[in-house]
């Protein structure tokens, strides 16, 4: 802290070195003519006092020097004069640091055009539909670690009572599964997803279509829906491979769309491989067999800001709280709903 | 002059606040001159050393400078210790207390074994 202070103190030092300089020598001049007085006073002539006040003084200059040296930076002032000095040796030669500003700026300029490009057409996510009315929805238990995914209870309590948002959707924590069948078994990263989750985002897949209602309540037909990388990987960009089945988990499930290049999920980037419809039981109430952890995407209503939605959802968890089971209650008291709004078209997080 | 006693590094910065503690504000020469007759004459204040300590104690915050008018109507630097500075004052000394107690102690033995 006080050295800190020190070097706060000294840069400004270095600022107004000037100013300082001059006040450092009216001090010392003050200082050697009280002496001088005091030795007056003490019986010397003025010209005797005058040469006891010097003697005993010792150097002004070396006095001046090794406050300098602790008053500024001596790092920072020498830099000044190097690029004062530095400044001086281009005006000489401009013909010279023409060249070589040219060659920069052409080698900068060509390398961000190219990048541009590249960033447009391959590395740049897929933007979402309505953006700014997408919100993500988290909750917060003071007792626990920060934990981004609400119990699938609040979320169902949510989609029954909540009148703020137009669509609520989740996906879950990711998993991984084992791919068999047609080559070497592989362990593929898959989520799952609820039924409307993808046309909520707005994303059409490039081949077959988005999972259906059915598809996602408890026991719904199984089917899977490719990412676009693991589809060129494993399946050689194969575009008749919707309608076929692929075992997955040592269950068959029939490909029913491919999604396009550059879907990434939203709260954390991810690409996954596999999608499988949720599956959800729609039970608001906290039973074992039924409970998960979901990631919540809302899709607000037209003129609902956030903090609407936010209120809603607290007051709709606070309302059920006296049903939860006793262990959950404590662990969830002061519980707080959080959302967090997408800025540029990706989740603030 | 001779027989001083040149004062020690980081001593002198306790001297300074004690007797800026002691006597409000006072300029540099007023210090100096301050230090020299509390120590009876025994020690000569180096100005080299005096305008070095008071820049680093202002740099600290523990001692704050001003102009203003002298006695005989005259500007000069005064210099006043600060609340920061008391408290760096009260630790020094107690740091200051501890070594010469433990000094003392040691002088104590030799005079035991006699």
């Amino acid at each position: 802290m006080k050295s800190l202070r020190r070097l706060v103190q000294q840069a400004r030092g270095s600022l107004f070195r000037r100013r300082r300089e001059t006040e450092l020598t009216d001090e010392l001049q003050r200082h050697l003519e009280l002496q001088t007085e005091d030795n007056i006073r003490a019986g010397m002539t003025s010209e005797q006092a005058r040469r006891a006040a010097v003697l005993k003084f010792g150097g002004m200059d070396s006095i001046k020097e090794s406050y300098r040296g602790q008053r500024g930076l001596p790092l920072l002032e020498d830099f000044s004069s190097d690029l004062h000095y530095a400044v001086r040796q281009l005006r000489r030669s401009r013909g010279f640091v023409f060249t070589v500003v040219l060659t920069l700026a052409l080698g900068i300029g060509a390398n961000t055009a190219l990048f541009s490009v590249v960033n447009a057409l391959l590395l740049r996510s897929l933007p979402f539909k309505d953006a700014n009315r997408l919100i993500y929805v988290s909750e917060v238990w003071p007792h626990e670690p920060p934990v981004r995914f609400p119990p699938s209870p609040d979320f169902n309590k949510w989609r029954l009572r909540g009148q703020t948002f137009d669509r609520l959707e989740a996906y879950g924590g990711g998993g991984v599964m084992t791919l068999t069948g047609n080559g070497q078994p592989e362990r593929v990263e898959g989520t799952t997803v609820t039924g409307g989750f993808l046309d909520m985002l707005g994303v059409q897949p490039m081949l077959g279509r988005n999972f259906l209602p059915e598809e996602d309540r408890p026991g719904g037909a199984p089917v899977v829906i490719l990412g676009n990388r693991f589809w060129q990987r494993r399946f050689g960009a194969d575009r008749n491979i919707v309608g076929k089945a692929i075992e997955l988990n040592g269950r068959a499930r029939t490909v029913v769309g491919v999604l396009p290049g550059g879907f990434v999920f939203p709260d954390n980037g991810y690409r996954e491989n596999i999608l499988v419809p949720m599956g959800l039981s729609p039970d608001p109430d906290w039973h074992e067999n039924t409970f998960a952890l979901v990631r919540t995407l809302a899709h607000l209503k037209p003129g609902v800001t956030p903090e609407t939605l936010r209120g809603e959802f607290a007051g709709i968890v606070q309302s059920g709280a006296s049903q939860e089971p006793p262990q959950f209650i404590t662990m969830r008291k002061d519980m707080q709903v959080v959302v967090t709004p997408f800025v540029n078209g990706s989740l603030a997080m | 002059m001779s027989d001083k006693t040149d004062v020690w590094q980081g001593t002198l910065a306790l001297m300074v606040l004690k007797t800026l503690d002691a006597l409000g504000e006072q300029h540099g020469y007023g210090i100096a001159r301050r230090i020299e007759q509390t120590s009876g004459d025994l020690l000569s204040i180096n100005q080299g050393t005096l305008y070095p300590v008071l820049l680093r104690l202002e740099q600290e915050g523990s001692i704050t400078a001003e102009w203003g008018v002298s006695e005989n109507n005259r500007r000069a630097r005064f210099y006043r210790i600060t609340k920061r500075g008391r408290k760096e004052l009260a630790a020094e000394e107690r740091e200051w207390q501890k070594t010469s107690e433990i000094i003392a102690r040691f002088s104590a033995l030799g005079e035991e074994s006699k």
